[in-house]
């Protein structure tokens, strides 16, 4: 299942919770719960933690743009065992 | 993963203890922080609890005993543990009681409405050497959510018993302990459906079983043993490598853990198959109204071409509403109070030295003044984005923007600090820390400037309209995606000759839409104006004095000032634009900030006039091909001093700072000329 995850990772580009729980037919939650282990493991990267310590050394204060939900990046490490199974 | 059967794990367990003809129980009680186990554990123990600290730990222990129909119950709370992965103490105490001290039961106290989560923690102690209840905690919760969990299904497909509680109102409880109490007796049957490993990685885990299941030392369990090595875990690694296993026999280990190190992922992965099935097995979730508006809503909004269609469409009606309302807005604020705030100045001034009343009237209220005018138009803008992101709209904006600069053959991870540049320019530098690769970081600090941020959007609203009449919405709209085609191409050809194409690959939450609150928008558009407002009476108004003191030095007379030498130096470049001397110095000022170019204008040009006097005098010295092109050279130019100095710290080069500059300076003076030129001859 995790193994699946990355690959449709992998593919590039950017995928919704939607077009995940869609694709490996799961539930959101139990795909919020891989991702958070696939993170703890080194294969995923939370993207947006820490965005608040970044604005606030801005000189315009909050931005008012983009507060997206969480949003996560495959690592060097999730994109090689993707590969690594292809 | 765990092979034993149901019968051999019987011989595994501790049998329970009978004292004097009564029957003495040991039993755990685990589960996840915040599922009601310590509920369980206070309803059954009342006031014959002991607290200590478990042995060299510092974390807290709690056991107490409860009777039960001629049963003793020793009741011990495990610490509270997402998992068994020995990655804080209390996992290690959790798993290493159930290891050593075998428990006559564990009881896994779940949290019905996230079971997925919950039922990860089963999945880790069902193959450990004892017998588990569960007790589904919180359906009320669940039901409460729409969730309709079946607790017969979840033990026929568990294989062991489910209890279904409400703790917190007593329910259930006393049927958790029949349950333990008939388990341990051995009066129900128990076959439980112990998850496995994958099979792409099964014959590597009968290999290290087999190298090491002669060492394993007592009381743990040589599978699990062989699994966890599998997993990578550091405690049981260290464990074996230095205690247990041979030299020779750790280096055939360690060389297959080597050949393998994402086996990880296949033991998690079996886990994972085994809770997807349990919840489709027990678990209908009726989907709420709110889903299916926003699943219905994101067909549209995260389309690869409506999508698109509706974000332009959407900045188009911004820029609309900022011309149909913040545009007469900004004439009144500039009639009325700067206007007047001007005639009073100079009235009160009259009898002042020259030099003062040049200072206030013609300086800091011609252009700081004038800056201020802008507040409806940016009130309009942040409310509107503000409303959009309450909404949940932006994360679609970022998704499929992010899908149009994959087919551009942009870098995706550069997408999120880009988008952040709509507002400012510096947090999208900044935001480019997120990013791994060190030439993708580059890539993105190099575009962040070719984002059009809220301060050049300011400059384009004040200036499309008295050019473009009507046709304003369209020109400022078309400036903006001439912009971002700029950004894109740059993009593609950095990313193709320095990137060499690379990919990279995100996972997006897109919130439920819900409606907005006008209290969060209230606040943000505050926060935001405040900010605007600090910096046009700070900033602003410095620089509209240093600028009208240059304009004005060193003979009083504007033509002859030190700024018009520097103007008229650079006026042969700005003559290729259509630009005389002032608007080439109004475009250097931006360096500052970029609202300074129309406080810089209104010295230059409008005098002691309002806005409205300066509309005129722009309309006097530019030709609508000369005011696109400065708009276009705007647009490219070199960012702000704030953004150039966020570029040199995040990219630790004057170089690459250099570079930056270079690039948006040609860019930007090629573009006007371009534009210039081209638009004069039709």
């Amino acid at each position: 299942m995790l193994k699946d995850l990355l690959q449709l990772v992998a593919e590039g580009g950017i995928h919704s919770y939607e077009d995940l729980t869609r694709r490996l037919s799961i539930s959101q939650p139990l795909l919020e719960a891989m991702l958070e282990d696939l993170a703890r493991l080194g294969y995923l990267r939370p993207v947006n933690e820490g965005c608040e310590e970044h604005c606030s050394a801005c000189p315009i204060g909050r931005c008012s743009v983009a507060s997206p939900g969480h949003l996560w990046s495959l690592t060097e490490k999730g994109a090689r065992a993707a590969t690594r199974q292809e | 993963m765990a092979t034993e059967t149901a019968a051999s794990r019987q011989t595994t367990q501790r049998a329970a203890a009978v004292l004097n003809g009564e029957v003495t129980l040991t039993v755990a009680l685990a589960g996840q922080p915040n599922v009601g186990k310590s509920t369980v554990f206070n309803l059954l123990t009342g006031l014959s609890q002991h607290v200590g600290n478990w042995p060299g730990k510092t974390v807290e222990q709690k056991t107490g005993t409860y009777r039960f129909n001629g049963t003793t119950i020793h009741l011990v709370d495990l610490p509270g543990t997402y998992s068994l992965t020995a990655n804080s103490a209390e996992e290690v105490i959790a798993r290493d009681y159930i290891i050593k001290e075998r428990p006559n039961v564990v009881v896994v106290v779940v949290n019905a409405a996230s079971l997925e989560r919950n039922l990860y923690l089963v999945a880790e102690i069902l193959p450990l050497p004892t017998q588990v209840v569960v007790g589904l905690n919180m359906v009320d919760v669940a039901a409460g959510e729409g969730m309709n969990v079946e607790p017969q299904v979840l033990e026929a497909a568990l294989g062991v018993p489910v209890v279904p509680m409400v703790a917190s109102k007593n329910q259930g409880v006393r049927e958790l302990v029949v349950a333990v109490d008939r388990l341990a007796r051995r009066e129900i049957p128990y076959t439980p459906n112990i998850p496995e490993i994958r099979d792409d990685h099964r014959q590597v885990l009968d290999e290290i079983h087999a190298l090491v299941a002669d060492c394993v030392p007592n009381p743990y369990p040589s599978e699990w043993i062989a699994l966890k090595l599998l997993e990578g875990d550091d405690e049981v690694t260290a464990m074996m490598r230095e205690d247990c296993l041979p030299d020779q026999r750790w280096d055939q280990v360690h060389e297959i853990l080597m050949a393998h190190e994402d086996a990880v992922l296949s033991v998690a992965s079996g886990r994972y198959d085994w809770v997807g099935r349990m919840i489709r097995a027990a678990v209908t979730r009726p989907r709420p109204g709110q889903i299916t508006l926003t699943e219905r809503l994101d067909r549209w909004a995260t389309h690869p071409v409506w999508g698109l269609a509706i974000l332009a469409a959407i900045l188009a009606v911004v820029f609309w509403l900022t011309f149909t309302i913040g545009q007469p807005l900004q004439d009144l604020l500039d009639t009325y109070v700067v206007g007047n705030l001007s005639s009073a100045a100079s009235t009160w001034l009259a009898t002042a030295p020259a030099w003062l009343r040049g200072l206030i009237v013609d300086g800091a209220i011609a252009g700081a003044g004038t800056v201020l005018t802008f507040l409806p138009i940016l009130v309009i803008f942040f409310a509107v984005l503000a409303l959009l992101e309450d909404l949940g709209y932006m994360a679609r904006a970022a998704y499929v923007m992010d899908r149009f600069m994959h087919l551009m053959g942009l870098h995706g991870k550069s997408f999120m600090p880009l988008f952040l540049g709509f507002g400012c320019n510096v947090p999208a530098v900044m935001g480019s820390r997120i990013i791994d690769s060190q030439r993708a970081r580059l890539l993105t600090i190099l575009l962040a400037p070719l984002v059009p941020c809220a301060a050049r959007m300011t400059v384009i609203v004040f200036i499309t309209p008295i050019f473009f009449g009507r046709a304003a919405t369209l020109v400022a709209w078309a400036l903006i995606a001439a912009t971002l085609v700029v950004l894109a191409v740059v993009g593609v050809l950095i990313n193709k000759w320095v990137l060499k194409g690379e990919r990279a690959a995100f996972i997006m939450e897109l919130p439920l839409y819900h409606r907005p609150n006008a209290r969060t928008i209230g606040i943000q558009v505050w926060q935001n104006s405040a900010e605007f407002l600090k910096k046009a009476g700070s900033l602003i108004l410095i620089m509209s004095i240093i600028i009208w003191a240059l304009s004005t030095l060193p003979h009083g007379d504007i033509e002859t000032s030190y700024l018009a030498s520097v103007g008229k130096a650079l006026e042969p470049l700005g003559n290729l634009m259509g630009l005389s001397w002032e608007m080439v110095v109004a475009l250097l000022a931006s360096f500052v900030a970029k609202e300074n170019s129309i406080a810089t204008m209104s010295i230059l040009l409008g005098g002691s006039e309002s806005a409205a006097g300066l509309d005129a005098a722009l309309g006097s010295v530019l030709t609508p091909a000369a005011a696109l092109a400065f708009l276009v050279v705007q647009m490219l130019f070199v960012p702000c001093v704030a953004t150039v100095a966020a570029i040199r710290q995040e990219t630790r080069s004057w170089r690459w700072t250099a570079f930056s500059v270079g690039l948006l300076l040609a860019l930007s003076l090629t573009g006007g000329v371009l534009t210039y030129q081209i638009v004069s001859a039709l």
